[in-house]
């Protein structure tokens, strides 16, 4: 019968229309813009070690949001992926631990539009569990007893350590300069170095393998992370649409939970 | 010089493999800005690289020669339960991944390690000094010494030492005597690739020993740090740390070639 | 009183020996390959574990608990291949025994044996110059030169070509004239030459011993006999030997019946081998009789030229 049949499509297109409704959830800004184009392609992002935990995580949000993207991640030290980056390694986005690494890129106008800033990061004391050396601030990483490691100051951690000694006038003796922040905290978990100088995402992330202690003078080194999409990407939307994710309020909430400070 | 036979298609293969291990080389010399050449050779980071690798890699050839050549002869020439497991170990370095051997060795002669510890108690403190950098170089060195040895005694067999023994030669005047001339030119050829190897060694010496000036960063290390801030220093510098490792090399192959003629 | 006693067992080789030789004595060991003559070199030189006991002089070389190493044992061996040192010199090959007993006059002494052995004008020279006659030679001033008290030697002429062995033969003759020596050949050659003593050995056993001329010219063994290139029969209760030179093939029936198993051309003769006899025979007599391994023949020999002996 007519009537009943019309009835029930009518009724049908109501209840599609009312879960259509119900299951939309509030669209993360990751996703495009409402009327435009949903967003395809495979995007590579090269982006500073010390971003390993957060940036996977964005990955993986912005993927989710955007179906039909991929985001491929390679992690190093800010120093080489410029390297690469300039010779020709197939990037579409750069994220750096530190201004002047990004500034080589911009130098080599390599870049696509202007570079944002994300995220800042401060040092921290990071002693093995227990803290055998009993460390208490700044001041007392002088100690002439204490193995001190810290980063060499041609990397970011370690530009910011010399800035923090200049600032306070503390003079360090450490019995090693590592190239990396990883080399650094390894040498504390492992119990061969008394203390350290890393990041505060750095003790966060290592969790019960150091002890952090976090001190006033820290905020005379603020490191900062700027993003930014690179000139001949396959996916320019993509690339751009990732770099402003990272710099969103969405993407600052991943950030910040690792510890990072704000940009 | 008559024809040596080698067929044309493997002269032309082997020309490819020639040129796969010489481009990298040129391509190297590509990019030296050699106004800054000078400069940057006779800084004071570089010059105290430079003569801390050499002397640490001396020292560490030393010492594979002083390990290496009975561990070659008890591999070679006695028999005993677990021989085969013992050759297994001591090549081990050749195959295990130079970073993994610094992390092993920092187990043992850290300060929590099973010798390290002992040592440290008597106050001896291995990590971070420039013993560690030599251990972790005779640590990777040694089985190319104890390789090439250990082949050469069992090609040669024991003949002469028995015709030795019976002219009244103890043990010790026949290896004196009789065994060390005759395996002389695998000797120095082992020396030569351990103390190229010790000369190159990186991963080991990083994890284990340190990076710091004058103290633990060889040339090598300070290779990798100059890449942070500068990649063109530090291709120069891996240009002299070429021209060592060409020289010697060289040398070693007149001194073997002298010894061959004399025997 | 024997200079070396030995009494040596390899079970794993079925080597069982008891031997004494006495001062000054050379005894010539014979035998096939796998006979054991190398391992009774060995486990007199040292180069060997055997169980049992050997003593040379007043010194044990081996029994249950000692086990004196042969650099202690004043034992010289001389092998096949001279193994002259390749990095050293002649001379300082020949000095090598004296210098590493210590003696001050090492060089001297090197000199002294090497003109016993006519090659003083060798003495720069290096090994691998050396032809195998002259390596041979300087190895054996070399064994000399340590002052052994027993020197062994290992089939010392096998590797040398036929023009270089008479030369080392006759030397060899002159320096063992009075030195206690052991030689293993395979030549009756070498024995006849420089042997007082011959020994016989086959699978690890001593088969027969005694003089050389006693042993080679009146073997007890068909072994034997045939390593001494003889024919031996039985004449009644004793032994006949008599040369393959001395016996032919007769064209009528003889008391010496016997089928052809072998044929062996030697130049101008050809061996005709049966189960009891050889014969050395022209080859147009093999021809004329269309002598194929199989065929009936019958030997002959003057009674005279077979040498009857007894037994034991």
């Amino acid at each position: 019968m007519p009537h009943i049949r019309s009835a029930w499509s009518l009724c049908l297109l109501i209840g599609v229309l009312a879960l259509a409704g119900c299951s939309s959830t509030p669209q993360p800004s990751a996703s495009a813009p409402a009327g435009a184009a949903a967003l395809e392609g495979t995007i590579t992002v090269f982006a500073a070690a010390s971003l390993t935990g957060t940036f996977t995580e964005l990955a993986a949000q912005f993927e989710a949001a955007n179906p039909g993207t991929t985001v491929e991640l390679n992690f190093a030290g800010s120093a080489d992926l410029v390297t690469q980056i300039t010779e020709g390694a197939p990037a579409d986005v750069f994220a750096s631990a530190d201004l002047k690494n990004m500034t080589k890129i911009t130098d080599a106008a390599l870049n696509e539009g202007e570079p944002e800033n994300f995220a800042t990061n401060v040092l921290e004391i990071a002693t093995p569990p227990g803290n055998p050396g009993g460390v208490t601030d700044f001041a007392s990483l002088a100690d002439p007893d204490l193995k001190v490691v810290v980063c060499s100051p041609e990397v970011p951690c370690g530009a910011a350590t010399v800035t923090v000694e200049t600032a306070t006038g503390v003079e360090l003796a450490p019995v090693s300069e590592e190239s990396s922040v990883t080399d650094v905290l390894g040498k504390i978990t492992s119990g061969e170095a008394d203390a350290g100088l890393v990041y505060v995402t750095d003790v966060a992330a290592a969790g019960d393998t150091v002890e952090g202690i976090e001190f006033d003078e820290s905020s005379e080194a603020v490191t900062t992370y700027p993003i930014v999409a690179l000139t001949g990407s396959t996916a320019p939307d993509v690339a751009a649409a990732f770099a402003a994710f990272v710099a969103s309020p969405d993407g600052q909430a991943v950030l910040t939970a690792a510890g990072f400070g704000k940009p | 010089m008559p024809s040596t036979g080698v067929p044309r298609w493997i002269v032309a293969i082997a020309a490819l493999g020639a040129a796969f291990v010489l481009l990298p080389l040129v391509a190297m010399t590509t990019r030296i800005d050699w106004s800054q050449f000078g400069t940057l050779l006779a800084s004071e980071e570089s010059i105290a690289a430079l003569l801390l690798s050499l002397r640490t890699s001396l020292l560490a050839t030393l010492l594979c020669i002083v390990f290496g050549v009975p561990l070659a002869l008890v591999l070679a020439r006695t028999r005993f339960h677990g021989q085969g497991v013992l050759r297994s170990l001591v090549l081990l370095p050749l195959v295990l991944p130079p970073v993994v051997g610094g992390i092993a060795l920092l187990y043992t002669f850290g300060r929590k390690g099973i010798v390290g510890q002992a040592l440290d108690a008597i106050g001896i403190d291995i990590a971070f000094s420039t013993t560690a950098v030599v251990l972790a170089q005779t640590f990777v060195a040694m089985p190319f010494l104890v390789l090439s040895l250990e082949g050469a005694l069992r090609t040669m067999g024991t003949r002469y030492e028995v015709v030795a023994a019976t002219l009244g030669a103890g043990p010790t005047t026949v290896f004196r005597r009789v065994t060390l001339p005759l395996v002389l030119p695998a000797l120095v050829s082992g020396t030569v690739l351990s103390f190229a190897r010790a000369l190159g060694e990186f991963g080991a010496t990083l994890t284990f020993a340190g990076s710091l000036e004058g103290t633990t960063r060889t040339l090598p290390l300070e290779i990798y740090l100059q890449r942070e801030s500068s990649p063109t220093s530090a291709v120069a510098l891996s240009l002299v740390l070429i021209a060592v490792a060409i020289i010697v090399v060289n040398l070693a192959h007149r001194a073997s070639r002298g010894a061959d003629a004399r025997a | 009183m024997p200079v070396l006693d030995l009494t040596a067992q390899v079970a794993a080789r079925g080597f069982d020996v008891t031997l004494s030789i006495a001062e000054g004595e050379t005894v010539a060991v014979l035998g096939p390959n796998g006979a054991g003559k190398s391992t009774l070199l060995g486990a007199i030189a040292g180069l060997l574990r055997p169980s049992g006991r050997a003593t040379l002089g007043g010194t044990v070389l081996f029994d249950g608990s000692t086990f004196t190493p042969p650099h202690q044992r004043g034992i010289s061996l001389l092998a096949q291949d001279a193994l002259l040192f390749p990095h050293l010199s002649v001379l300082d090959n020949v000095a090598f025994g004296p210098r590493s007993a210590g003696r001050r006059d090492f060089r001297e002494r090197a000199l002294h044996w090497l003109a016993e052995v006519e090659a003083v004008h060798l003495a720069e020279r290096r090994a691998p110059q050396l032809s195998g006659g002259q390596a041979q030679r300087v190895a054996i001033a070399r064994a000399l030169a340590s002052e052994p008290r027993l020197l062994l030697l290992d089939e010392p002429m096998a590797a040398l070509d036929v023009s270089a062995a008479p030369a080392l033969r006759r030397l060899l003759s002159t320096v063992l004239r009075q030195r206690t020596a052991i030689i293993v050949t395979h030549e009756i050659l070498d024995a006849y030459s420089v042997a007082d003593r011959v020994i016989v050995m086959n699978y690890g056993h001593i088969v027969e011993q005694g003089p050389t001329r006693e042993v080679l010219e009146r073997p007890r063994t068909a072994f034997t006999a045939a390593l001494a290139g003889l024919n031996l029969i039985e004449v009644g209760d004793q032994l006949g030997a008599i040369r393959p030179a001395d016996v032919t093939i007769s064209p009528i029936p003889t008391a010496h019946p016997g089928t052809v198993t072998d044929l062996e051309p030697h130049g101008d003769f050809v061996r005709v081998r049966s189960a009891d006899l050889a014969a050395d025979v022209h080859p147009r007599l093999v021809a004329d009789l269309d002598l194929a391994p199989g065929s009936s023949v019958w030997f002959d020999f003057t009674p005279g030229r077979l040498s009857v002996y007894p037994r034991v």
